[in-house]
């Protein structure tokens, strides 16, 4: 089984075959074998040529967390089915809300220009306000939300239309 | 007892408690009523009524909607379920209507026991200048601090007379606006020389920003550590401290790991802290639990920062070294017996560290994380206590304070306490939300926390920068990631269920556990 990763914008391929409880498995063609048994409680239990480990892995979407040792990884598995999807394609570098919460304030208005990290809208969310900022220089589009109103997680905030790339020196 | 600080030898045995709290405290209060053999009553909100307090209990209302104030806040709708249910005492756990003075002769009005201080007691404590006045009095050291005499009419102080104030108070001295905050009308004076210059900006800062110019001196406490001590008292005059918990390390004011003993508390000083505790609370004949906070200066000075009328987030550790069910004691006294020790019974055994797990990024501005818990691991075995409220399914919402559970570990020494604190916090498996797991461990592991040098400053002196190393990419997370998923779509396609093979499916089903993993609920 051939599986792409996406971690930090990388796209990493690792290519996993099963025999009993041993698994080898290639590493952008770096060979690991790894010998992991599955434990009740949603624990893997690992081990490698650097000893025995226990790590746990859980699915959100398209994210594969795995937590070992008080850290957690996040990864990426985008579902090559959908990867050409159009809804997936409209999605452009505009503004959503990682969390539930109530919009304090919109700072920008349809047709404004923005630049990257400018602030464009202020969010409150456990009494606790964030600014949201542009990931790009753009174009407002959109605004979907008013000062006041209340979003859920995942709620299209603003559109921003980025500039076309320029050779800019 | 209900009516305030008489001296009673009258029992009132208590067959039903309400608590009017939620998350972990409701849980812990409904554990040691079921030990006692008391019924318990729980109050929800609609978003928690799965929650495992409102399971837990024996019977549960459900009292409004998620906002507190439609819910647990809600003062009337919890005294009717009080009488509706039978209830005879109200337990209010921290924070919500805990330090309510309204609150708590509300029940006292209504013939029910509330569990905590009087309501005189809880007002007393709330007003924060009444509170130091009194604990002057009974001799509790306070911040030295004065007012200084008014500036002539061009705003230029008397500084014969300033100079005398400061010099009494101490150098290094804070000048401080009296009706302000935010760090407006603040400066910071070392020298006798600075400070009239000082006084005179500040006064100018504070009349341009509150309207007011009047300034007083505070002395400035530097590096401090914040030590409280737990104190307890009943209703036959009876006032003992159960040691200190020093809780230093604290995000936004926030407390997020205690400990007892503190590292920088002798015997001498436990002593003499311990008694100025004591007199603090015979100064309000304080009866319950309480904790009196202070400010601990690198030379030992110390002095008296509040006292929380109510019991404390952080007051497992204190259980843990002191072998002491705080909750239990709390229903005794309420009911109107003495209190279960006297202070020469109290010793404390070995170290206890208590660490906050939060749903919150450490490396994003403690911003809250909300969501549901897809997977949780507790960790275990001996000396390792966990306080939570939220099970694996159960989500963090925008409602409530974020804490997922309170870990508090027991060991021999401080040194085996940290080890234990770290192992446990290695194997405390949270996925779903983000969580301040790593950023504990890595505060645990600084040597500055090691060697026992705290300070409320801790955090900005030695993590400023901290960044999460989660988005590292290890091989091993990798490869158990992709041995889990070759599972989850091998178990997919053979069990007809079509999970994982069919886009629609896997696009509308967006959580999902890997393998034999399902949702809560559905088992």
């Amino acid at each position: 089984m051939l599986l792409n990763f996406r971690c930090l914008d990388e796209m990493i391929t690792v290519e996993v075959n099963r025999e009993g409880e041993d698994w080898n498995l290639a590493i952008e063609g770096r060979d690991v074998p790894l010998q992991a048994f599955r434990e009740q409680g949603g624990s893997w239990l690992v081990d490698t040529h650097q000893g025995r480990r226990r790590l746990w892995v859980a699915a959100k979407g398209d994210q594969r967390l795995v937590f070992c040792d008080g850290k957690v990884h996040m990864l990426d598995l985008p579902d090559p089915e959908l990867v050409d999807d159009d809804e997936l394609d409209s999605v452009g570098p505009g503004l959503s809300a990682a969390m539930p919460g109530k919009v304090v304030k919109v700072l920008v208005q349809n047709g404004d220009r923005v630049t990257s990290g400018q602030a464009v809208i202020i969010l409150e969310s456990m009494k606790m306000e964030t600014e949201l900022a542009a990931a790009v220089d753009g174009t407002v589009t959109a605004v979907h939300v008013q000062d006041g109103q209340l979003v859920g997680q995942g709620d299209a905030l603003v559109d921003i239309e980025p500039d076309p790339e320029e050779e800019s020196e | 007892m209900s009516s305030g600080n008489e001296t009673s030898t009258e029992i009132r045995p208590i067959s039903r408690v309400l608590v009017a709290n939620r998350g972990e405290i409701a849980v812990r209060v409904i554990r040691s009523c079921r030990e006692l053999g008391i019924g318990t009553v729980a109050v929800c909100s609609e978003v928690d009524r799965h929650a495992l307090h409102a399971e837990l209990a024996d019977v549960t209302v459900t009292i409004g909607p998620a906002e507190p104030g439609e819910s647990y806040l809600r003062m009337d709708r919890i005294l009717d379920v009080a009488r509706e249910t039978d209830a005879d005492a109200i337990h209010p756990g921290y924070g919500f209507l805990a330090e309510n003075a309204a609150f708590a002769r509300a029940c006292a009005e209504a013939g029910i026991i509330f569990i905590g201080p009087s309501a005189d007691v809880i007002e007393q404590m709330g007003e924060k200048t009444a509170a130091r006045a009194i604990m002057e009095k009974a001799g509790v050291p306070v911040v030295p601090g004065a007012l200084l005499p008014e500036p002539d009419a061009d705003g230029k102080y008397p500084a014969d007379e300033v100079l005398a104030v400061c010099e009494k108070v101490g150098y290094p001295v804070m000048v401080k606006a009296a009706f302000g905050g935010g760090g407006k009308g603040m400066r910071l004076v070392e020298t006798p020389e600075e400070v009239v210059r000082a006084c005179e900006g500040a006064s100018r800062e504070a009349k341009g920003a509150f309207g007011n110019g009047t300034v007083y001196v505070e002395k400035f406490i530097e590096t401090p550590r914040h030590v409280e001590f737990q104190i307890f008292g009943d209703s036959h005059g009876n006032q003992v401290h159960l040691f200190e918990r020093e809780c230093s390390i604290q995000r936004r004011h926030q407390k997020i790991i205690e400990e007892t003993p503190s590292p920088a508390v002798t015997p001498e000083l436990r002593a003499k802290m311990g008694k100025a505790a004591v007199a603090a609370a015979r100064a309000v004949d304080y009866q319950g639990a309480g904790t009196v906070e202070f400010l601990l200066g690198p030379k030992g000075d110390f002095y008296f920062l509040e006292m929380n009328t109510r019991l404390q987030v952080e007051h497992p550790v204190t259980e843990l070294v002191t072998g002491t069910d705080l909750v239990r004691a709390q229903i005794r006294v309420a009911e109107g017996h003495p209190l279960p020790w006297a202070q020469e019974d109290l010793s404390t055994r070995g170290h206890a560290i208590e660490c906050r797990v939060y749903a919150e990024d450490p490396a994003n501005g403690f911003m809250p994380s909300l969501g549901e818990i897809l997977l949780m691991n507790e960790p275990g075995g001996p000396g390792v206590r966990i306080d939570s409220g939220i099970r694996q399914g159960d989500e963090v919402s925008m409602y409530y304070d974020p804490m997922i559970a309170k870990l508090s570990l027991h060991g021999e020494d401080r040194d085996a306490a940290i080890d234990r604190a770290i192992t446990a916090l290695k194997d405390y498996a949270i996925l779903g939300v983000v969580t301040n797991v790593e950023y504990l461990i890595a505060i645990l592991q600084e040597s500055a926390f090691a060697e026992g040098r705290l300070h409320t400053g801790f955090l900005d002196e030695h993590m400023p920068d901290w960044e999460s190393g989660r988005s590292v990419d290890g091989d091993l997370a990798l490869a158990i990631a992709a041995v889990a998923e070759h599972e989850r779509r091998s178990a997919g396609s053979g069990s007809g269920a079509g999970a994982g093979s069919s886009p629609a499916v896997s696009a509308s089903t967006p959580w999902r556990y890997l393998g034999r993993f399902r949702l809560a609920g559905l088992d």
